[in-house]
Protein backbone atom coordinates (compact mmCIF):
# COMPACT_ATOMS: atom_id res chain seq x y z
CA UNK A 1 0.00 0.00 0.00
CA UNK A 2 1.07 3.27 -1.05
CA UNK A 3 1.76 5.04 2.01
CA UNK A 4 0.45 8.39 0.93
CA UNK A 5 -2.87 6.96 0.15
CA UNK A 6 -5.69 5.48 1.59
CA UNK A 7 -5.19 2.53 0.19
CA UNK A 8 -6.25 2.90 -3.64
CA UNK A 9 -3.52 2.48 -5.74
CA UNK A 10 -1.98 4.70 -8.05
CA UNK A 11 -4.08 3.64 -11.18
CA UNK A 12 -7.35 3.87 -9.62
CA UNK A 13 -7.18 6.76 -8.71
CA UNK A 14 -8.67 8.90 -12.03
CA UNK A 15 -11.25 6.29 -12.20
CA UNK A 16 -12.68 7.05 -8.85
CA UNK A 17 -12.21 10.34 -8.99
CA UNK A 18 -14.29 9.96 -12.22
CA UNK A 19 -17.01 8.34 -10.81
CA UNK A 20 -17.22 10.55 -7.61
CA UNK A 21 -17.92 13.72 -10.10
CA UNK A 22 -20.12 11.91 -12.44
CA UNK A 23 -22.20 10.44 -9.26
CA UNK A 24 -22.21 14.02 -8.27
CA UNK A 25 -24.19 14.80 -11.17
CA UNK A 26 -20.83 16.53 -13.48
CA UNK A 27 -20.49 15.75 -16.88
CA UNK A 28 -16.99 14.89 -19.08
CA UNK A 29 -15.99 17.83 -20.83
CA UNK A 30 -13.11 16.80 -23.29
CA UNK A 31 -11.47 19.49 -25.31
CA UNK A 32 -8.34 20.34 -27.72
CA UNK A 33 -5.20 20.06 -26.59
CA UNK A 34 -4.74 23.69 -28.76
CA UNK A 35 -6.60 27.24 -27.75
CA UNK A 36 -5.66 30.56 -29.57
CA UNK A 37 -2.87 32.60 -27.57
CA UNK A 38 -5.75 35.40 -27.81
CA UNK A 39 -7.53 33.44 -24.77
CA UNK A 40 -4.27 33.39 -22.62
CA UNK A 41 -2.64 36.54 -23.60
CA UNK A 42 -5.98 38.50 -22.62
CA UNK A 43 -6.25 36.87 -19.11
CA UNK A 44 -2.55 36.49 -18.04
CA UNK A 45 -3.20 37.66 -14.46
CA UNK A 46 -5.97 34.85 -14.03
CA UNK A 47 -2.88 32.18 -15.27
CA UNK A 48 -1.02 33.43 -12.38
CA UNK A 49 1.78 34.27 -14.67
CA UNK A 50 4.26 31.95 -16.24
CA UNK A 51 5.24 30.82 -20.19
CA UNK A 52 2.87 29.88 -22.46
CA UNK A 53 4.12 27.71 -25.07
CA UNK A 54 2.68 29.03 -28.76
CA UNK A 55 2.77 28.13 -32.54
CA UNK A 56 1.49 28.68 -35.60
CA UNK A 57 -1.11 26.95 -36.98
CA UNK A 58 -0.90 26.20 -40.82
CA UNK A 59 -3.71 28.73 -41.35
CA UNK A 60 -1.34 31.26 -39.73
CA UNK A 61 -3.04 31.33 -36.49
CA UNK A 62 -0.98 32.06 -33.22
CA UNK A 63 -2.30 28.89 -31.25
CA UNK A 64 -0.93 28.10 -27.52
CA UNK A 65 -0.61 24.62 -25.98
CA UNK A 66 -3.56 24.77 -23.22
CA UNK A 67 -1.48 26.07 -19.79
CA UNK A 68 -5.25 25.96 -18.31
CA UNK A 69 -8.74 23.88 -18.11
CA UNK A 70 -10.74 26.31 -16.55
CA UNK A 71 -10.67 29.54 -19.08
CA UNK A 72 -11.39 27.23 -22.05
CA UNK A 73 -14.10 25.77 -20.16
CA UNK A 74 -15.41 29.11 -19.16
CA UNK A 75 -14.67 30.68 -22.80
CA UNK A 76 -16.15 27.55 -24.62
CA UNK A 77 -19.91 27.39 -22.32
CA UNK A 78 -22.83 29.28 -23.48
CA UNK A 79 -25.51 31.29 -21.98
CA UNK A 80 -28.34 29.45 -22.82
CA UNK A 81 -26.50 25.88 -21.78
CA UNK A 82 -26.80 27.00 -17.76
CA UNK A 83 -26.08 25.67 -15.66
CA UNK A 84 -22.46 23.86 -16.50
CA UNK A 85 -21.83 20.72 -14.37
CA UNK A 86 -18.78 19.43 -16.45
CA UNK A 87 -15.42 17.63 -14.91
CA UNK A 88 -12.45 17.10 -16.82
CA UNK A 89 -9.39 14.91 -16.96
CA UNK A 90 -6.80 16.98 -19.26
CA UNK A 91 -3.08 17.66 -19.74
CA UNK A 92 -1.75 21.00 -19.65
CA UNK A 93 1.26 22.52 -20.43
CA UNK A 94 3.63 24.68 -18.34
CA UNK A 95 7.04 25.61 -17.78
CA UNK A 96 9.08 23.77 -15.42
CA UNK A 97 9.91 26.52 -12.80
CA UNK A 98 13.81 27.38 -13.27
CA UNK A 99 14.52 25.31 -16.20
CA UNK A 100 13.77 26.38 -20.17
CA UNK A 101 11.71 22.39 -19.72
CA UNK A 102 7.86 22.08 -20.64
CA UNK A 103 6.13 19.81 -18.62
CA UNK A 104 3.06 17.96 -19.51
CA UNK A 105 0.83 18.02 -16.44
CA UNK A 106 -2.13 15.32 -15.90
CA UNK A 107 -5.42 17.32 -14.42
CA UNK A 108 -8.73 16.38 -13.11
CA UNK A 109 -11.32 18.50 -12.14
CA UNK A 110 -14.45 20.21 -12.50
CA UNK A 111 -16.20 23.40 -12.89
CA UNK A 112 -19.43 24.51 -12.01
CA UNK A 113 -21.22 27.78 -14.54
CA UNK A 114 -24.36 29.36 -13.65
CA UNK A 115 -26.30 31.32 -10.96
CA UNK A 116 -24.54 29.72 -7.48
CA UNK A 117 -26.03 29.81 -3.74
CA UNK A 118 -24.16 28.47 -0.61
CA UNK A 119 -25.50 24.82 -1.38
CA UNK A 120 -23.90 24.79 -5.27
CA UNK A 121 -20.66 26.00 -3.36
CA UNK A 122 -20.55 23.83 -0.56
CA UNK A 123 -21.26 20.59 -3.11
CA UNK A 124 -18.37 21.71 -4.93
CA UNK A 125 -16.03 21.93 -2.11
CA UNK A 126 -17.56 18.49 -0.50
CA UNK A 127 -16.62 17.29 -4.06
CA UNK A 128 -13.07 18.34 -3.44
CA UNK A 129 -12.66 17.38 0.41
CA UNK A 130 -13.78 14.02 -1.31
CA UNK A 131 -11.26 14.02 -4.21
CA UNK A 132 -8.28 14.94 -1.30
CA UNK A 133 -9.68 12.08 0.77
CA UNK A 134 -9.18 9.92 -1.86
CA UNK A 135 -5.82 10.77 -2.35
CA UNK A 136 -5.09 10.30 1.30
CA UNK A 137 -6.27 9.53 5.01
CA UNK A 138 -3.65 12.95 6.32
CA UNK A 139 -5.06 15.65 3.82
CA UNK A 140 -6.22 19.31 4.36
CA UNK A 141 -8.30 21.80 2.70
CA UNK A 142 -7.28 25.20 3.62
CA UNK A 143 -10.45 27.47 2.81
CA UNK A 144 -10.47 31.28 2.38
CA UNK A 145 -12.82 34.02 0.93
CA UNK A 146 -11.54 37.00 -1.39
CA UNK A 147 -14.46 38.94 -1.07
CA UNK A 148 -14.07 38.70 3.02
CA UNK A 149 -10.26 39.68 2.02
CA UNK A 150 -10.95 42.67 -0.01
CA UNK A 151 -13.68 43.96 1.78
CA UNK A 152 -12.06 44.01 4.91
CA UNK A 153 -9.75 46.40 3.22
CA UNK A 154 -12.23 48.81 1.31
CA UNK A 155 -13.46 49.02 5.05
CA UNK A 156 -10.57 49.67 6.00
CA UNK A 157 -10.00 52.86 3.66
CA UNK A 158 -7.20 50.53 1.80
CA UNK A 159 -6.37 52.10 -1.82
CA UNK A 160 -5.64 49.00 -4.52
CA UNK A 161 -2.13 49.03 -4.69
CA UNK A 162 -1.67 49.22 -1.20
CA UNK A 163 -4.15 46.29 -1.29
CA UNK A 164 -2.45 44.15 -3.75
CA UNK A 165 0.71 44.96 -1.30
CA UNK A 166 -1.09 43.66 1.77
CA UNK A 167 -2.67 40.38 0.12
CA UNK A 168 0.76 39.50 -1.10
CA UNK A 169 1.82 39.29 3.00
CA UNK A 170 -1.20 38.03 4.04
CA UNK A 171 -0.43 34.88 1.20
CA UNK A 172 3.35 34.38 2.61
CA UNK A 173 2.07 35.15 6.18
CA UNK A 174 4.59 38.09 5.97
CA UNK A 175 3.59 39.56 9.34
CA UNK A 176 7.04 41.73 9.58
CA UNK A 177 6.29 43.37 6.14
CA UNK A 178 2.30 43.84 6.57
CA UNK A 179 3.58 45.43 9.72
CA UNK A 180 5.91 47.56 7.90
CA UNK A 181 3.74 48.52 5.13
CA UNK A 182 1.00 49.59 7.34
CA UNK A 183 3.68 52.03 9.35
CA UNK A 184 5.04 53.76 5.93
CA UNK A 185 1.43 54.22 5.14
CA UNK A 186 0.37 55.77 8.02
CA UNK A 187 -2.34 53.48 8.86
CA UNK A 188 -3.75 53.65 12.50
CA UNK A 189 -2.89 50.79 14.84
CA UNK A 190 -6.58 49.58 14.95
CA UNK A 191 -6.34 49.30 11.17
CA UNK A 192 -2.75 47.20 11.45
CA UNK A 193 -4.07 44.70 14.29
CA UNK A 194 -7.17 44.60 11.97
CA UNK A 195 -5.35 42.94 8.77
CA UNK A 196 -2.58 40.92 11.52
CA UNK A 197 -5.39 38.88 12.09
CA UNK A 198 -5.72 37.96 8.52
CA UNK A 199 -1.88 36.58 9.07
CA UNK A 200 -2.07 34.77 12.73
CA UNK A 201 -5.45 33.61 12.30
CA UNK A 202 -6.41 30.32 11.06
CA UNK A 203 -7.27 26.83 12.30
CA UNK A 204 -10.40 24.73 12.44
CA UNK A 205 -13.41 27.01 11.27
CA UNK A 206 -15.86 27.14 14.50
CA UNK A 207 -12.50 29.14 16.47
CA UNK A 208 -11.62 31.04 13.63
CA UNK A 209 -14.89 32.51 13.06
CA UNK A 210 -15.42 33.74 16.28
CA UNK A 211 -11.72 35.24 16.24
CA UNK A 212 -12.71 37.57 12.59
CA UNK A 213 -16.08 38.21 13.64
CA UNK A 214 -14.96 41.66 14.70
CA UNK A 215 -13.54 41.77 11.19
CA UNK A 216 -17.16 42.95 9.76
CA UNK A 217 -16.94 46.40 9.97
CA UNK A 218 -19.49 46.87 6.74
CA UNK A 219 -22.27 45.04 4.75
CA UNK A 220 -19.66 43.48 2.10
CA UNK A 221 -17.53 42.07 4.95
CA UNK A 222 -20.72 40.83 6.89
CA UNK A 223 -22.05 39.08 3.61
CA UNK A 224 -18.72 37.02 2.99
CA UNK A 225 -18.57 36.15 7.00
CA UNK A 226 -22.11 34.77 6.54
CA UNK A 227 -21.17 32.77 3.26
CA UNK A 228 -18.20 31.35 5.21
CA UNK A 229 -20.15 30.26 7.97
CA UNK A 230 -22.98 28.76 6.22
CA UNK A 231 -20.98 27.32 3.83
CA UNK A 232 -18.88 25.26 6.74
CA UNK A 233 -22.02 24.72 8.20
CA UNK A 234 -23.44 22.71 5.34
CA UNK A 235 -19.93 20.81 4.76
CA UNK A 236 -20.52 19.60 8.67
CA UNK A 237 -23.66 18.62 7.96
CA UNK A 238 -22.18 16.37 4.89
CA UNK A 239 -19.60 14.76 7.66
CA UNK A 240 -17.06 16.84 5.19
CA UNK A 241 -15.69 19.66 7.86
CA UNK A 242 -13.19 17.25 9.91
CA UNK A 243 -10.13 18.15 7.89
CA UNK A 244 -10.95 21.87 6.86
CA UNK A 245 -9.06 24.87 8.05
CA UNK A 246 -10.03 28.28 7.62
CA UNK A 247 -6.45 30.36 6.62
CA UNK A 248 -6.45 33.57 4.72
CA UNK A 249 -2.70 32.57 3.34
CA UNK A 250 -5.00 31.06 0.38
CA UNK A 251 -4.73 34.20 -1.83
CA UNK A 252 -5.63 35.09 -5.39
CA UNK A 253 -6.47 37.48 -8.07
CA UNK A 254 -8.90 40.03 -6.57
CA UNK A 255 -10.24 40.77 -9.98
CA UNK A 256 -11.13 37.47 -11.21
CA UNK A 257 -11.50 35.32 -7.57
CA UNK A 258 -14.84 37.23 -5.67
CA UNK A 259 -15.54 34.69 -3.57
CA UNK A 260 -14.75 31.54 -1.72
CA UNK A 261 -11.11 29.86 -2.07
CA UNK A 262 -9.31 26.88 -1.39
CA UNK A 263 -6.32 24.70 -1.48
CA UNK A 264 -5.88 21.15 -0.78
CA UNK A 265 -2.39 19.65 0.66
CA UNK A 266 -1.33 15.91 1.22
CA UNK A 267 1.29 15.14 4.06
CA UNK A 268 4.25 14.42 2.44
CA UNK A 269 3.77 16.67 -0.78
CA UNK A 270 5.54 19.82 -0.97
CA UNK A 271 3.22 21.89 -2.87
CA UNK A 272 -0.78 22.49 -2.72
CA UNK A 273 -2.30 19.56 -5.30
CA UNK A 274 -5.59 20.93 -5.45
CA UNK A 275 -6.98 24.40 -6.19
CA UNK A 276 -10.18 26.05 -6.86
CA UNK A 277 -12.51 28.87 -5.64
CA UNK A 278 -15.13 31.32 -7.41
CA UNK A 279 -14.52 33.06 -9.93
CA UNK A 280 -17.78 35.12 -11.18
CA UNK A 281 -15.43 37.64 -11.83
CA UNK A 282 -13.69 35.79 -15.04
CA UNK A 283 -17.30 35.18 -16.22
CA UNK A 284 -18.46 38.38 -16.06
CA UNK A 285 -14.31 39.62 -18.08
CA UNK A 286 -15.54 37.04 -20.88
CA UNK A 287 -18.81 38.93 -21.42
CA UNK A 288 -21.11 36.47 -19.68
CA UNK A 289 -23.68 36.68 -17.16
CA UNK A 290 -22.91 33.80 -14.64
CA UNK A 291 -21.27 32.74 -11.81
CA UNK A 292 -18.57 30.12 -11.19
CA UNK A 293 -17.07 27.89 -8.91
CA UNK A 294 -14.87 24.93 -9.30
CA UNK A 295 -11.34 23.02 -8.53
CA UNK A 296 -8.10 21.09 -10.19
CA UNK A 297 -6.20 18.52 -9.15
CA UNK A 298 -2.70 18.31 -9.69
CA UNK A 299 -2.43 14.80 -10.51
CA UNK A 300 1.00 15.23 -12.22
CA UNK A 301 2.53 16.44 -8.61
CA UNK A 302 0.61 13.62 -7.17
CA UNK A 303 1.90 11.01 -9.08
CA UNK A 304 5.49 11.73 -8.59
CA UNK A 305 5.27 12.41 -4.97
CA UNK A 306 3.29 8.53 -4.65
CA UNK A 307 5.41 6.50 -6.64
CA UNK A 308 6.40 3.53 -4.90
CA UNK A 309 9.54 2.73 -4.91
CA UNK A 310 9.51 -1.06 -5.53
CA UNK A 311 12.14 -2.98 -5.15
CA UNK A 312 12.19 -5.05 -8.41
CA UNK A 313 10.25 -4.67 -11.76
CA UNK A 314 8.52 -8.28 -12.47
CA UNK A 315 7.86 -11.10 -10.02
CA UNK A 316 9.47 -13.50 -12.49
CA UNK A 317 12.42 -13.47 -15.34
CA UNK A 318 11.40 -17.17 -17.61
CA UNK A 319 14.61 -17.46 -19.27
CA UNK A 320 14.70 -19.82 -22.01
CA UNK A 321 17.60 -21.16 -24.38
CA UNK A 322 17.33 -22.45 -28.28
CA UNK A 323 16.90 -25.91 -27.25
CA UNK A 324 13.96 -25.30 -24.65
CA UNK A 325 10.75 -27.11 -25.86
CA UNK A 326 7.95 -25.11 -26.64
CA UNK A 327 6.06 -26.72 -24.08
CA UNK A 328 8.11 -25.72 -21.49
CA UNK A 329 8.17 -22.26 -22.09
CA UNK A 330 3.92 -21.81 -22.13
CA UNK A 331 3.65 -23.83 -19.01
CA UNK A 332 5.82 -21.73 -17.30
CA UNK A 333 4.15 -18.39 -18.48
CA UNK A 334 0.70 -19.88 -18.17
CA UNK A 335 1.72 -20.95 -14.05
CA UNK A 336 3.23 -17.79 -13.97
CA UNK A 337 -0.60 -16.23 -14.75
CA UNK A 338 -2.34 -18.62 -12.94
CA UNK A 339 -0.51 -17.17 -9.87
CA UNK A 340 -0.89 -13.80 -10.85
CA UNK A 341 2.53 -12.99 -10.99
CA UNK A 342 4.12 -10.50 -13.13
CA UNK A 343 7.18 -11.99 -15.83
CA UNK A 344 9.10 -11.28 -18.61
CA UNK A 345 10.85 -14.00 -20.92
CA UNK A 346 13.54 -13.84 -22.76
CA UNK A 347 17.32 -15.27 -22.70
CA UNK A 348 18.84 -14.63 -19.12
CA UNK A 349 21.98 -12.94 -21.34
CA UNK A 350 19.19 -10.15 -21.80
CA UNK A 351 17.63 -9.83 -18.30
CA UNK A 352 17.93 -5.88 -18.16
CA UNK A 353 15.15 -5.77 -15.64
CA UNK A 354 14.79 -6.37 -11.91
CA UNK A 355 12.93 -9.73 -10.86
CA UNK A 356 12.37 -11.04 -7.76
CA UNK A 357 13.32 -14.92 -8.89
CA UNK A 358 14.59 -16.22 -12.67
CA UNK A 359 13.17 -19.52 -13.69
CA UNK A 360 15.51 -20.55 -15.63
CA UNK A 361 14.03 -23.65 -18.39
CA UNK A 362 16.34 -26.10 -19.47
CA UNK B 1 -1.42 18.82 22.05
CA UNK B 2 1.20 19.07 20.12
CA UNK B 3 0.83 15.69 18.72
CA UNK B 4 4.09 16.48 16.47
CA UNK B 5 6.96 13.75 17.01
CA UNK B 6 9.16 13.92 13.92
CA UNK B 7 12.46 15.38 12.84
CA UNK B 8 12.00 19.01 11.73
CA UNK B 9 14.60 19.58 8.67
CA UNK B 10 16.40 23.03 8.67
CA UNK B 11 18.20 24.13 5.84
CA UNK B 12 21.14 26.57 6.77
CA UNK B 13 22.89 28.58 4.79
CA UNK B 14 26.59 27.50 4.59
CA UNK B 15 28.98 30.44 5.80
CA UNK B 16 28.59 33.53 8.60
CA UNK B 17 25.31 33.70 8.33
CA UNK B 18 24.32 29.94 8.50
CA UNK B 19 26.11 30.37 11.70
CA UNK B 20 24.46 32.95 13.36
CA UNK B 21 21.13 31.40 12.48
CA UNK B 22 22.15 28.30 14.55
CA UNK B 23 23.23 30.36 17.68
CA UNK B 24 19.45 31.81 17.70
CA UNK B 25 18.24 28.16 16.67
CA UNK B 26 20.00 26.37 19.11
CA UNK B 27 19.08 29.21 21.65
CA UNK B 28 15.54 29.19 21.11
CA UNK B 29 16.01 24.98 21.69
CA UNK B 30 17.02 23.28 18.61
CA UNK B 31 20.63 22.55 19.44
CA UNK B 32 22.57 19.75 17.60
CA UNK B 33 26.03 19.49 19.49
CA UNK B 34 27.10 17.43 16.42
CA UNK B 35 26.92 20.06 14.33
CA UNK B 36 29.40 22.44 16.67
CA UNK B 37 31.97 19.88 15.65
CA UNK B 38 34.46 20.28 13.63
CA UNK B 39 33.06 18.11 10.75
CA UNK B 40 32.95 18.11 6.65
CA UNK B 41 29.56 16.45 7.12
CA UNK B 42 26.48 18.25 5.54
CA UNK B 43 23.72 16.81 7.37
CA UNK B 44 23.47 16.85 11.28
CA UNK B 45 20.85 14.92 13.52
CA UNK B 46 19.49 15.61 17.20
CA UNK B 47 17.53 12.93 18.86
CA UNK B 48 16.85 14.77 21.79
CA UNK B 49 15.68 18.30 19.68
CA UNK B 50 14.38 16.06 17.19
CA UNK B 51 15.78 18.31 14.39
CA UNK B 52 17.84 17.21 11.40
CA UNK B 53 20.24 20.53 10.03
CA UNK B 54 21.82 20.68 6.65
CA UNK B 55 24.02 23.00 5.27
CA UNK B 56 23.26 23.86 2.05
CA UNK B 57 24.54 27.29 -0.49
CA UNK B 58 22.46 30.18 0.05
CA UNK B 59 21.01 31.05 -2.59
CA UNK B 60 19.40 27.05 -2.63
CA UNK B 61 18.25 27.36 0.73
CA UNK B 62 14.69 28.39 -0.60
CA UNK B 63 15.06 25.40 -3.46
CA UNK B 64 14.85 22.60 -0.73
CA UNK B 65 12.46 24.73 1.87
CA UNK B 66 9.87 25.39 -1.69
CA UNK B 67 10.48 21.17 -2.63
CA UNK B 68 9.84 20.05 0.91
CA UNK B 69 13.65 18.49 1.54
CA UNK B 70 13.07 21.23 4.47
CA UNK B 71 10.48 22.16 6.17
CA UNK B 72 12.19 25.55 7.48
CA UNK B 73 15.16 27.45 6.11
CA UNK B 74 17.09 30.62 6.95
CA UNK B 75 17.59 32.64 3.57
CA UNK B 76 18.39 36.36 2.70
CA UNK B 77 15.11 38.71 1.18
CA UNK B 78 17.38 39.13 -1.30
CA UNK B 79 17.45 35.44 -2.76
CA UNK B 80 14.00 35.22 -1.84
CA UNK B 81 13.03 38.42 -3.73
CA UNK B 82 15.12 37.20 -7.14
CA UNK B 83 13.42 33.79 -6.99
CA UNK B 84 9.86 34.67 -6.21
CA UNK B 85 9.59 31.46 -4.33
CA UNK B 86 6.57 30.01 -3.20
CA UNK B 87 7.34 30.02 0.63
CA UNK B 88 5.73 31.44 3.76
CA UNK B 89 8.24 34.15 5.40
CA UNK B 90 7.36 33.71 8.76
CA UNK B 91 10.08 35.88 10.61
CA UNK B 92 12.44 38.71 9.88
CA UNK B 93 15.77 37.43 12.03
CA UNK B 94 17.17 40.55 12.05
CA UNK B 95 21.12 39.12 10.92
CA UNK B 96 22.84 39.74 7.94
CA UNK B 97 21.33 43.26 7.53
CA UNK B 98 22.33 45.28 4.47
CA UNK B 99 20.77 46.60 1.43
CA UNK B 100 19.81 46.02 -2.19
CA UNK B 101 20.98 49.48 -3.90
CA UNK B 102 22.49 50.30 -7.11
CA UNK B 103 25.68 51.91 -7.33
CA UNK B 104 28.14 53.64 -9.83
CA UNK B 105 31.32 55.38 -10.50
CA UNK B 106 31.40 58.70 -8.32
CA UNK B 107 30.03 61.27 -10.36
CA UNK B 108 27.98 59.37 -12.68
CA UNK B 109 25.11 61.38 -14.37
CA UNK B 110 22.15 59.15 -15.76
CA UNK B 111 21.50 59.95 -19.38
CA UNK B 112 17.95 59.42 -19.21
CA UNK B 113 17.36 59.31 -23.54
CA UNK B 114 19.87 56.14 -23.21
CA UNK B 115 19.39 52.59 -22.55
CA UNK B 116 20.71 52.10 -19.12
CA UNK B 117 23.35 48.84 -19.04
CA UNK B 118 22.94 47.42 -15.30
CA UNK B 119 25.25 44.65 -14.31
CA UNK B 120 23.82 42.81 -11.53
CA UNK B 121 23.97 38.80 -10.01
CA UNK B 122 19.95 39.77 -9.20
CA UNK B 123 18.35 40.53 -12.75
CA UNK B 124 14.82 39.91 -11.78
CA UNK B 125 15.29 42.57 -8.93
CA UNK B 126 16.85 44.87 -11.27
CA UNK B 127 14.32 44.76 -13.84
CA UNK B 128 11.50 45.11 -10.96
CA UNK B 129 13.28 48.33 -9.81
CA UNK B 130 13.78 49.90 -13.09
CA UNK B 131 10.04 49.06 -14.29
CA UNK B 132 8.45 50.76 -11.58
CA UNK B 133 10.61 53.97 -12.39
CA UNK B 134 9.83 52.95 -15.86
CA UNK B 135 13.05 53.14 -17.48
CA UNK B 136 14.46 51.32 -20.18
CA UNK B 137 17.40 48.70 -19.16
CA UNK B 138 20.03 46.13 -20.91
CA UNK B 139 20.91 43.84 -17.58
CA UNK B 140 24.44 42.84 -17.90
CA UNK B 141 23.76 39.44 -15.89
CA UNK B 142 27.17 38.30 -13.64
CA UNK B 143 28.04 36.08 -10.93
CA UNK B 144 30.95 37.92 -8.79
CA UNK B 145 32.92 41.21 -8.89
CA UNK B 146 30.11 43.19 -9.53
CA UNK B 147 32.11 46.54 -8.81
CA UNK B 148 34.32 46.41 -12.17
CA UNK B 149 31.82 46.37 -14.33
CA UNK B 150 31.01 49.92 -14.63
CA UNK B 151 34.80 50.73 -14.37
CA UNK B 152 35.54 48.25 -17.79
CA UNK B 153 32.56 50.05 -19.37
CA UNK B 154 30.87 46.69 -19.33
CA UNK B 155 27.97 48.71 -17.71
CA UNK B 156 26.82 51.94 -16.41
CA UNK B 157 25.69 51.07 -13.06
CA UNK B 158 25.28 47.92 -10.55
CA UNK B 159 22.41 46.67 -8.90
CA UNK B 160 24.62 44.88 -5.90
CA UNK B 161 24.18 44.43 -2.08
CA UNK B 162 25.78 46.68 0.20
CA UNK B 163 26.71 46.20 3.71
CA UNK B 164 29.56 48.48 5.00
CA UNK B 165 29.96 50.44 1.65
CA UNK B 166 33.39 49.46 1.88
CA UNK B 167 34.15 47.26 -1.37
CA UNK B 168 32.17 50.54 -3.27
CA UNK B 169 34.68 52.88 -2.26
CA UNK B 170 37.33 50.88 -2.60
CA UNK B 171 36.81 50.42 -6.54
CA UNK B 172 35.43 54.35 -7.02
CA UNK B 173 31.79 53.39 -6.50
CA UNK B 174 29.15 55.31 -4.55
CA UNK B 175 25.48 54.48 -3.95
CA UNK B 176 22.86 56.70 -5.74
CA UNK B 177 19.95 54.95 -4.69
CA UNK B 178 18.30 52.09 -2.13
CA UNK B 179 16.36 49.48 -3.55
CA UNK B 180 15.25 47.55 -0.16
CA UNK B 181 16.72 46.64 2.91
CA UNK B 182 18.21 43.01 3.25
CA UNK B 183 18.07 40.65 5.86
CA UNK B 184 17.77 36.84 7.12
CA UNK B 185 14.30 35.45 6.64
CA UNK B 186 12.97 31.79 8.52
CA UNK B 187 11.13 30.39 5.54
CA UNK B 188 8.73 27.33 5.87
CA UNK B 189 7.57 25.31 3.50
CA UNK B 190 3.57 25.39 2.51
CA UNK B 191 2.56 21.83 3.14
CA UNK B 192 5.02 21.43 6.00
CA UNK B 193 3.41 24.36 7.75
CA UNK B 194 -0.14 22.87 6.95
CA UNK B 195 0.97 19.72 9.02
CA UNK B 196 3.40 20.96 11.34
CA UNK B 197 2.19 24.41 12.54
CA UNK B 198 2.10 24.03 16.09
CA UNK B 199 5.56 22.87 15.98
CA UNK B 200 6.89 25.71 13.39
CA UNK B 201 4.62 28.27 15.13
CA UNK B 202 6.28 27.55 19.05
CA UNK B 203 9.36 27.96 17.65
CA UNK B 204 8.85 31.35 15.78
CA UNK B 205 7.19 32.36 19.06
CA UNK B 206 10.58 31.43 20.79
CA UNK B 207 12.51 32.85 18.74
CA UNK B 208 10.05 36.33 17.94
CA UNK B 209 10.86 36.56 22.66
CA UNK B 210 14.57 35.71 22.22
CA UNK B 211 15.32 38.75 19.32
CA UNK B 212 13.40 41.60 21.37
Amino acid sequence: MNKYTSGLPEEDILPTLRALYSSHGFIRYRMSKFEEYGLYSGNRDFLGGGDIITFSDFGGRLMALRPDVTLSIAKGVRECDLPAAVYYCENVYRRAKGTRDVKELLQTGLEYIGRTDDNITSQVIYLAYKSLAALSECFVLDISHMGFISAVFSECGIDEGLSRELLSCIGEKNSHRLYGLCSENGLSDTVRDRLMTLISVSGHAPEVFGKIKHLCAGEASAAAYNELVSVYGKLEKLSASENIRIDFSVINDMSYYNGVIFDGFIKGIPHRVLSGGSYGSLLKKLGKNADAIGFAVQLGEYGEYAKERREYDFDLFIAYTESTPDGEIAKAVLDAESKGLTYRTGHESECNVRCREIIRLK
Amino acid sequence: MNTDTGYINIALPKGRLGEKAYALLKKAGLSCPELESESRKLIFTDDGSKVRYFWVKPSDVPVYVERGAADIGIAGKDILLENSSDVYELLDLGIGKCKMAVAAPSGFIDDSSRTLRVATKFPAIASGYYSHMGRNIDIVKLHGSIEIAPLLGLSDVIVDIVETGTTLRENGLCVFGDIVPISARLIANKSSYKFRHERIDALCERLKTDLR
